[in-house]
């Protein structure tokens, strides 16, 4: 497709020349305040957390008309509505250019369209009407839940997915293969937790550095047990919290075994974390937080005191074995990830 | 030190806008958005000796202007700016400066282009404009030719002009806000990268 074709074919299916040919300049006017406004919203609204629709609406004024005045009672707080609960949200935008909530029974969005421009987002499609008129948003970040959005959490879960497969798994990274207290990676270290954090610190910095600020923090006791904290510089109040826990055995210098970790203590992370959560929110009202556990599973079959080698039945017999939770916090409720179990294989003797 | 004063009026104004969005804005920021806006500039159909100062392509495909940057420093040390972890705040008095060259008759036509493209960032993250904005053919080329080069000679605006004439065409049922020509513009030349990627 040559150059002019692509910008013919934008120009019929974009929203915007959609909106200015119905309602003209009063329109472009309102489309643009809707933008503005939606990208606001969604710096403060996680849209993994909205069950229903949100529709932002701006009247058009027939032709001469004063503009109508805005609606009593305060203009939308979207720092407030960081970490409620939100089924349908209606704003209207309105001749101040600021949002107003509304309430609309029976809403009617091709009705509302006759005189306005109307933004609708339900389900992670999105689309702007204008009169008899509608078009889809088209998206250009097939990450994100919105155009009007930054993906942040989902960008934190791909860099954890890659951090598992590309250093982890093989203990590539050159920080993480010093978790292990011999090269065939039977036996962790003893309290191997602050390696595996900057680990993970170093890389998400190198993965996402450029835009968020990530932070390691010092373990203080059991019940601040968060060990990363990555925040957004700029694009939006989004907070996410890493909890790291390991699965295995760790040894002293002298090869004697210091712990034991089983399925347990990864139920023990996981109820931490979701405690921790809510504290959190208490302090940190206005940012949408979402916690990520991340579990590093050494767990080796067969293995005693001592040992010096395994065989690849014993060494793998957990890699395909998930954990289960109960409860299953990550099921429960929508800012806890569902846990990422990252298996570290060991050399095997076959 | 001594300025370009439209590099000058065009920084204070972009920093305003962009202020407004995210609170600080960085030196790329008003590179990037400065050659957008004299991009619109040609679009209207004046001539980029109008504009006021050049700007060249870097080899990451990105615009860069000496006026812009230093306007940057000038307006700094004058304390119309102010840097905070390698990003940039207005100060009040940056404002108070803006509000008295906005209202001059002779800033008019190049507000115009210069609010156009910045209310595209209504439409895509800052980071979208400077994806689309390296697609555009002038950009383009200073990407494949591994030196910087002045961007808008004469000589190499005609597939610019193309561009232009296809956008006029489309839009000829429309009306005349700039903004409209610019987010649909920026929208083709994001596709345009990603199918040649997809090649």
């Amino acid at each position: 497709m040559t150059m002019p074709e692509i910008i013919a074919r934008f120009c019929r299916e974009m929203h915007v020349p959609m909106v200015d040919a119905v309602f003209g300049n009063a329109g472009v006017e309102a489309v643009f305040q809707i933008m503005t406004t939606v990208r606001s919203l969604y710096t403060h609204v996680e849209l993994e957390r909205v069950d229903g629709r949100v529709i932002i609406y701006r009247t058009i004024q027939p032709q001469g008309a004063a503009p109508a005045p805005p609606p009593a009672g305060p203009a939308a707080d979207f720092a407030a509505l960081a970490n409620l609960p939100i089924s349908d949200l209606i704003l209207e935008v309105a001749s101040d250019g600021r949002p107003y909530p509304r309430t609309i029974t029976n809403l009617n969005l091709e009705g509302l369209a006759q005189n306005a421009v109307v933004y609708h987002w339900r389900a992670d499609q999105e689309e702007f009407l204008a009169g008899a008129e509608r078009k889809a948003v088209p998206r250009l970040d097939s990450a994100a839940r919105s155009q009007f959005a930054i993906p942040t959490f989902s960008n934190l879960r791909e860099a954890l997915q890659h951090y598992a497969t590309e250093n982890v798994r093989e203990s590539t990274c050159y920080i993480f293969c010093q978790v292990w207290s011999g090269q065939k990676r039977l036996f962790l270290k003893a309290k191997p937790e602050a390696m595996m954090r900057n680990s993970l610190v170093q890389f998400l910095r190198g993965r996402m550095g450029a835009e968020h600020d990530v932070w390691p923090e010092q373990v203080v006791d059991e019940s601040h047990p968060v060990d990363i904290r990555v925040q957004p510089r700029l694009s939006n109040n989004r907070l996410m919290l890493i909890e790291i826990k390991w699965l295995g055995c760790s040894v002293a210098d002298d090869g004697h075994i210091t712990a034991r970790h089983k399925t347990p203590r990864a139920q023990e992370g996981a109820d931490q974390l979701a405690q921790y959560l809510d504290d959190q929110r208490r302090f940190a009202p206005t940012r949408v937080i979402q916690g990520y556990y991340v579990i590093i599973d050494g767990r080796r079959e067969n293995l005693n005191e001592g040992m010096t080698e395994i065989c690849r039945l014993d060494g793998m017999h957990y890699e395909d074995k998930e954990l289960e939770f109960d409860p299953a916090h990550h099921d429960t409720r929508r800012d806890f990830d569902p846990p990422y179990r990252m298996f570290a294989r060991p050399v095997c003797t076959d | 030190m001594r300025f370009n004063p439209n590099a000058a009026f065009d920084c204070l104004f972009i920093a305003d806008r962009l202020g407004q969005e995210a609170g600080s804005f960085t030196g790329a920021e008003l590179h990037l958005f400065g050659y957008l806006a004299c991009l619109l500039w040609l679009y209207r159909r004046r001539a980029v000796s109008d504009w006021g100062y050049p700007f060249v392509g870097t080899e990451l495909g990105a615009p860069y202007s000496q006026d812009i940057d230093m306007s940057i420093k000038g307006l700094t040390e004058r304390g119309y700016f102010v840097s905070i972890r390698e990003r940039l705040r207005m100060t009040g008095s940056g404002r108070a400066i803006l509000s008295d060259l906005a209202g001059l008759s002779l800033n008019q036509e190049r507000a115009e282009c210069l609010r156009a493209a910045c209310a595209s960032t209504a439409a895509f993250s800052v980071g979208m404009v400077g994806t689309a904005l390296a697609e555009e053919p002038e950009l383009r080329r200073a990407r494949a030719l591994p030196m910087s080069r002045q961007l808008l000679e004469e000589s190499a605006q005609s597939q610019l002009y193309l561009q232009f004439e296809a956008l006029r065409g489309a839009l000829r049922q429309v009306g005349d806000d700039l903004r409209v020509p610019a987010v649909v513009w920026l929208e083709a030349l994001y596709r345009s990268g990603e199918s040649i990627q997809a090649l």
